[in-house]
């Protein structure tokens, strides 16, 4: 598994920035960790992103670059709530709200003005492909995704405020509540229509390469009786059939789990419920299930693994959303934890973070994603204590050695 | 006891109408733009205008009484946060770090949630409603326009409360579908001290929920009936209760 596919395509409308430079001025030295070196990466083992929630957006970010030891090295940012981090072979990727940066024996930064809303950031054969929400013009909800390419990068704007993502034989998709006029006209044709808040219809789109029309871009609307969340991480998509979770929440928690299938060549969804192997329901809450994370690929038994929020490690058959447990972490995320969860290839990483004593330090984990198996890779002090709405940890990544 | 102590200040400094001198006056307006972030000494002396004649009141008196609840409401919301640092349970005033929560869902259409201060900046805490039971809306800050966005994706102070609004849930489902429908998109108000308007075409987090419920359920959350409406207003409102707090 890894969240590292390809995509590909054009067509870029806007070009935003050509800078392209080393850029020692741009790296300040955070409250307790210093400014990452000329050594930059070095031997890091982990990247931390931490960012202001937009309502308290007035402070920078930082990305943290956690050494063997524990010992941390910081850059600043103008900030990206939700920021998120990418580490390939070719360095580590993150963006701000000015500018789109690559760390590796140096850390480089080129233009790249955008909102402040950040969703995803992954790999495609053109570059570094991220999303990020504009937030609600009037007529609805405008993503704009930023391709980065070769110390330059280009946006486009397309309609959606996307609460899934998924990497579809070349192309970037999203999954969110019908927006925008044209797609909303589209989608009302396939019965997809909000006329009451009682309805939460959802639009499967192309985000990138942007398609030249509507109808190019929409590759399928429901309609939805039921309000809808999903859990975290990107959607595998193998056959260009992407497959994940999703909660219909209805009132009193008596929610349905289910594990959905879209076949993006022809619109089809296919949706089942999620059951025990003795067919007995899975005993979740929806803060559980909508806080669990997604493994990028299927296993080599055609199953979805995700990481639940009690802790557990469970794999489900899409074909009858049967789910067991392959192993217990004993790490939720809850209100006493804030365990990150990394799926990469055969392993899951996980960061735990104690929410109940912000004083404990913070220790990555790596172990099988299938057996468990493992143990602790770093423990981080003097970060925790740190975190407050100005300072949320974000996205992390781990360093590619650590995968191999 | 520190809100009854606070709300009942507040009130009598509004009720006895004190008649501040014009260099108070001065004094008192510099102070209220440090209590609103991002407002302009020229967008609060417009608003105190109005504020003038609406109420027949002096400008000195305005001014004065709009900085007294500003201040009130700032030393609620720091009251209110969680000092991570401290022993579990205490509740201390914030220094540094302060803690953070995913907001999560609620158990009805159209609670509200608020977040205790943090920084100087957000220094009134935060404030919006659910439209759906796991998505609220809000106005998340300056520069930003109101949106909808999924509850499971706000992270909140440590401290935080979830309430339920006293109105049948008829209203309650009303309420949350206007603010989904009406109030995405609006620019930011960085006037709290005078946004009691329902149909601004700005609005703040605490503008935004309070509005909500002024046009679709024919109630005031404004706990004090100041000239403001700030998040903790809304918390000390005799028509919210709390039913979880985020600690």
């Amino acid at each position: 598994m890894t969240g590292r596919n390809g995509a590909g395509g054009a067509g870029i409308p806007r070009r935003l920035g050509v800078l392209f430079a080393t850029v020692p001025l741009l790296v300040v030295s955070a409250c307790s960790a210093p400014a990452v070196s000329a050594s930059a990466l070095g031997d890091a083992v982990l990247a931390m992103y931490l960012s202001p929630q937009t309502y308290a957006f007035e402070g920078p970010g930082e990305v943290l670059i956690v050494r063997p030891d524990g010992s941390t090295a910081s850059v600043r940012t103008s900030g990206m709530d939700n920021g998120q981090l990418l580490w390939t072979d070719s360095g580590l990727s993150f963006a701000d709200t000015e500018h789109d940066y690559l760390l590796n024996d140096q850390l480089r930064s080129w233009a790249s003005a955008k909102t402040n809303f950040q969703d995803i950031l992954v790999e495609t054969p053109e570059g570094v492909l991220g999303s990020y929400n504009d937030g609600n013009d009037g007529s609805g909800y405008v993503e704009q995704v930023v391709l980065s390419t070769d110390g330059r990068s280009t946006l486009s704007e397309v309609a959606g405020f996307n609460r899934l993502f998924s990497l579809c034989e070349g192309g970037l998709v999203g999954l969110a509540e019908v927006t925008g006029a044209e797609l909303t006209d589209l989608a009302a044709r396939s019965g997809a229509v909000k006329r009451s808040s009682n309805d939460f219809p959802q639009m499967l789109t192309w985000l990138h390469p942007k398609r030249a029309t509507a109808s190019q871009t929409l590759i399928a609307a429901v309609p939805s009786p039921v309000e809808l969340d999903y859990p975290r991480g990107l959607a595998p998509c193998p056959d260009g059939v992407i497959t994940h979770l999703a909660d219909l929440v209805r009132p009193g928690g008596a929610n349905t789990f289910e594990v959905w299938r879209w076949d993006t060549r022809t619109g089809r969804r296919a949706r089942t419920e999620l059951k025990r192997p003795d067919g007995s329901a899975l005993g979740l809450t929806s803060d559980q299930f909508s806080t669990s994370t997604i493994a990028s690929q299927l296993d080599e038994e055609g199953r979805l693994v995700w990481f639940c929020a009690d802790g557990r490690v469970l794999a489900t058959d899409p074909e009858t959303g049967v789910t067991e447990e392959l192993w217990d972490s004993g790490l939720p995320v809850d209100q006493d934890n804030d365990t990150h969860v990394l799926f990469e290839g055969k392993w899951v990483f996980l960061l735990d973070v104690p929410n109940d004593d912000q004083r404990r330090p913070m220790t990555l984990y790596r172990r099988n994603a299938f057996t468990g198996e493992g143990g602790p890779v770093v423990v981080i002090s003097g970060v925790n204590e740190t975190r407050s709405v100005q300072r949320v940890l974000r996205g992390i990544a781990v360093a590619p050695s650590l995968i191999g | 006891m520190l809100k009854s102590v606070l709300v009942a200040g507040l009130a009598a400094g509004l009720a006895v109408g004190i008649a501040p001198s014009a260099a108070a006056a001065t004094n008192d307006l510099a102070a209220l733009v440090r209590y609103s972030p991002g407002a302009t000494t020229t967008s609060l002396n417009r608003a105190v205008q109005t504020a003038m004649k609406s109420t027949g009141k002096s400008r000195a008196t305005v001014i004065a009484q709009a900085l007294a609840e500003a201040r009130a409401s700032a030393a609620e919301a720091r009251a209110n946060t969680v000092n991570a640092k401290a022993p579990t349970g205490s509740v201390t005033i914030l220094s540094s770090g302060g803690g953070t929560r995913t907001l999560g869902s609620a158990t009805a259409k159209g609670d509200v949630f608020i977040s205790p201060a943090s920084t100087l900046f957000i220094q009134h805490g935060h404030t919006g409603i659910y439209y759906a039971l796991t998505a609220i809306v809000e106005a998340p800050g300056s520069g930003q326009k109101s949106r909808s966005i999924s509850a499971s994706s706000v992270t909140v102070g440590t401290g935080t409360v979830k309430q339920h609004v006293a109105v049948s849930q008829t209203k309650r489902d009303a309420a949350g579908a206007y603010a989904y429908s009406n109030l995405r998109g609006k620019e930011y108000n960085t006037n709290f001290a005078f946004n009691r308007d329902a149909y601004g075409t700005k609005m703040n987090c605490s503008q935004l929920v309070w509005a909500t419920y002024t046009i679709k359920a024919g109630i005031d959350l404004d706990s004090n009936g100041g000239f403001g409406v700030y998040p903790y207003n809304i918390k000390d409102s005799s028509l919210t209760s709390t039913y979880s707090t985020l600690s």
